[in-house]
């Protein structure tokens, strides 16, 4: 049962982002994004993470899609902005290049050895709960990277004003 | 808590200009930056003295991270002495642009003090975002937008790639911190996982060092974003990107087709950007297809890491964000009337209108093309030499073609700013300290060609931190 839950989040995941890559219409592309996370969500349990799960419904699905919504809709782009492309006469090469790196990571993934690393075993997440594991975590061993993270969120909200800010004249 | 004063200048620095913008400080922008350029390089002087471990060991500063520091902050200090000259800037946004470059430099520092996969990504990203954002920080409607497009669509996707290393590393070891993996992975090195791992990793550092197959937005952003946007882009990444892919590097010399595969992307790389460059006319661009060829040979180091070639590429990177520095400081002088990148034409007269710089960008083109007695020749000498002590001959043969292919189109540019003649190029007087700086920057070229072993002993001491 467990597998076969796995291999419809997998596979739904896949299919969805390929469908999104190639919708014409960009709010048909929000909206499967939508059920794309969704779907996540529903891996993560698997996972036994159930506030990853939680975490990506309310926060991806809740807010962030609903601020690429509105992104979408401030700025209606009434013409395909159309640029000529990047590296000519390349599109096979990206074709190769995409089949090379599949074929890697398929032969790669053979060398995966099943078992658990490092010090959250199943078992102790179940003792613990995955919310209070999470949290010790985040907050002794990755106190770093979670204190710095939040210099990067600084830097996007300046950098959002600062963008939006329009050229003096004269100046 | 002397230990941290590097960081914690950069910090103030970022700090001081987010309030800046508010408008609560009254002092002149660009004597701000000025003095915390100043500060900065004198900080992390003094940090050179001090060692510790912070966060859980997730964060060590030892001689090999603080040697990065201070080449960092040398840079960042450099940079801003060629602030104080904005010219295609957006003069609106100088503020913000100043806090950018504050907290970009911040982000590469503390990327080369993380010995945790996790602090590092995210300390790169720290250092990353600014630098999209000020890409487009340009007069008028130019190129900046499409360039800054260009520069994030290929950071995320080597992110992506780097992210994923990580994840392999990480299921192989169990754990992100170096020291960590370290200890577990020794018997699983000859698990294809691990050189997977690796590979995907250093192809996020090779974006930033924009070498081979990763090199294709250089150009770009280079002529498309303002000058001064691409003295810092051009100069500071790249170190720390070299600190990084010396650290990983260093853990997983073991496997035999990470050198391999490195040794090719090397030479691809010297050879892709040299041939590029021939046909330029622009100077930007020229500088741009440059530095991948120079990344080129800074890969070189990475295949002879315990022949000497961790040193030598530490040094190289080191005269590298120099020389680039001092290429850039002229070419915001030549800039500011351009849609989009500079013509090689407008440095005509350069000798006539300012010596001075006219002299610092000949010993800086002459460096970069390798010829002695400059930095730049003691640099590819050591690189190559260890190359060859590693058994490469082949990559030591093709490096010795590639410097001879780049000696023709530096000299075309030394050629066109000393000996052809233009009236009418609009450049303004130097100030009185960018003279002073641009004099200090060709003599520490010249001295660090002649005497390359002060530098290249604290390279040596930095590497045995490494290693211990």
């Amino acid at each position: 049962m467990v597998q076969f839950l796995f291999f419809y989040f997998a596979i739904a995941v896949i299919g969805l982002g390929i469908t999104i890559v190639n919708s014409r219409n960009p709010v048909h592309g929000v909206l499967l994004m939508l059920v794309l996370f969704f779907h996540m969500a529903g891996l993560y349990l698997l996972l036994n993470a159930e506030f990853l799960a939680a975490v990506q419904v309310i926060v991806y699905a809740g807010a962030i899609l609903v601020l690429y919504l509105f992104v979408l809709f401030l700025v209606t782009l009434r013409e395909e902005v159309r640029i000529s492309p990047f590296i000519e006469k390349g599109y096979w090469m990206g074709f190769v290049i995409a089949i090379a790196m599949f074929i890697t990571f398929i032969k790669g993934i053979q060398n995966f050895t099943l078992g658990e690393h490092g010090a959250y075993t199943i078992e102790k997440i179940g003792q613990l709960t995955h919310t209070k594991a999470m949290g010790e975590a985040i907050y002794t061993t990755y106190i770093l990277p979670f204190e710095v993270a939040g210099l990067i969120l600084l830097v996007a909200v300046v950098g959002g004003i600062a963008l939006a800010k329009r050229e003096r004249k004269g100046a | 808590m002397l230990s941290l004063l590097p960081e914690t200048t950069l910090a103030a620095a970022a700090l001081f200009f987010f309030f800046k913008n508010l408008e609560l400080f009254k002092l002149e922008s660009k004597k701000a930056v000025l003095l915390f350029g100043l500060a900065a390089a004198s900080a992390s002087v003094i940090g050179l003295f001090f060692h510790g471990e912070f966060f859980n060991g997730a964060y060590r500063v030892d001689n090999f991270s603080r040697f990065f520091t201070l080449l960092i902050s040398f840079a960042y200090m450099i940079a801003c002495i060629i602030f104080t000259r904005l010219k295609e800037c957006d003069q609106s946004r100088v503020d913000e642009f100043f806090f950018f470059t504050s907290m970009a430099a911040l982000g590469l520092v503390m990327a080369v003090g993380s010995v945790e996969l996790m602090s590092m990504f995210i300390a790169l990203e720290v250092s990353s975002y600014p630098m999209y954002i000020i890409t487009t920080f340009r007069k008028g409607l130019g190129r900046q937008f499409e360039a800054s497009v260009k520069y994030i669509i290929f950071g995320a996707v080597s992110t992506a790639l780097m992210l994923y290393g990580i994840s392999y590393i990480y299921g192989l070891s169990g754990s992100t911190f170096l020291v960590d993996i370290a200890s577990t992975l020794p018997p699983k090195l000859g698990n294809p996982m691990a050189a997977l791992g690796v590979l995907l990793f250093m192809g996020g550092l090779g974006y930033k060092l924009a070498a081979f197959p990763f090199h294709f937005w250089a150009p770009d952003v280079y002529s498309g974003a303002a000058s001064e946007v691409t003295t810092f882009i051009a100069a500071l990444p790249k170190i720390t990107a070299t600190a990084l892919l010396i650290r990983i590097a260093h853990l997983f010399t073991g496997i035999e087709i990470v050198p391999l595969t490195i040794s090719v992307l090397a030479v691809l790389s010297m050879t892709a950007g040299n041939l590029m460059a021939l046909g330029q006319t622009g100077l930007k661009r020229l500088l741009a297809y440059s530095a991948v060829s120079h990344a080129g040979f800074i890969l070189v180091g990475l295949i002879a890491l315990g022949n000497g070639g961790a040193q030598a590429a530490m040094f190289y990177a080191s005269v590298y964000a120099l020389m680039s520095l001092a290429a850039f400081m002229v070419a915001v002088e030549a800039s500011g009337r351009d849609p989009v990148d500079i013509p090689i034409e407008r440095l005509k007269g350069l000798w006539r209108k300012s010596p001075v710089m006219a002299v610092m960008l000949t010993i800086a083109l002459a460096s970069l093309a390798g010829l002695p007695p400059t930095a730049g020749f003691a640099g590819k000498l050591f690189l190559l030499i260890s190359a060859w002590k590693a058994g490469f001959e082949w990559v030591v043969i093709a490096g010795v073609i590639n410097t001879f292919i780049g000696i023709y189109y530096y000299l075309k540019v030394i050629k066109t700013c000393l000996v052809s003649d233009g009236r009418e190029n609009g450049f303004a007087p130097a100030p009185f300290y960018l003279k002073a700086a641009s004099v200090v920057m060709a003599a520490t070229m010249i001295l660090l060609g002649i005497f390359p072993n002060t530098l290249l002993d604290m390279a040596g001491s930095a590497f045995r931190a490494l290693v211990m």
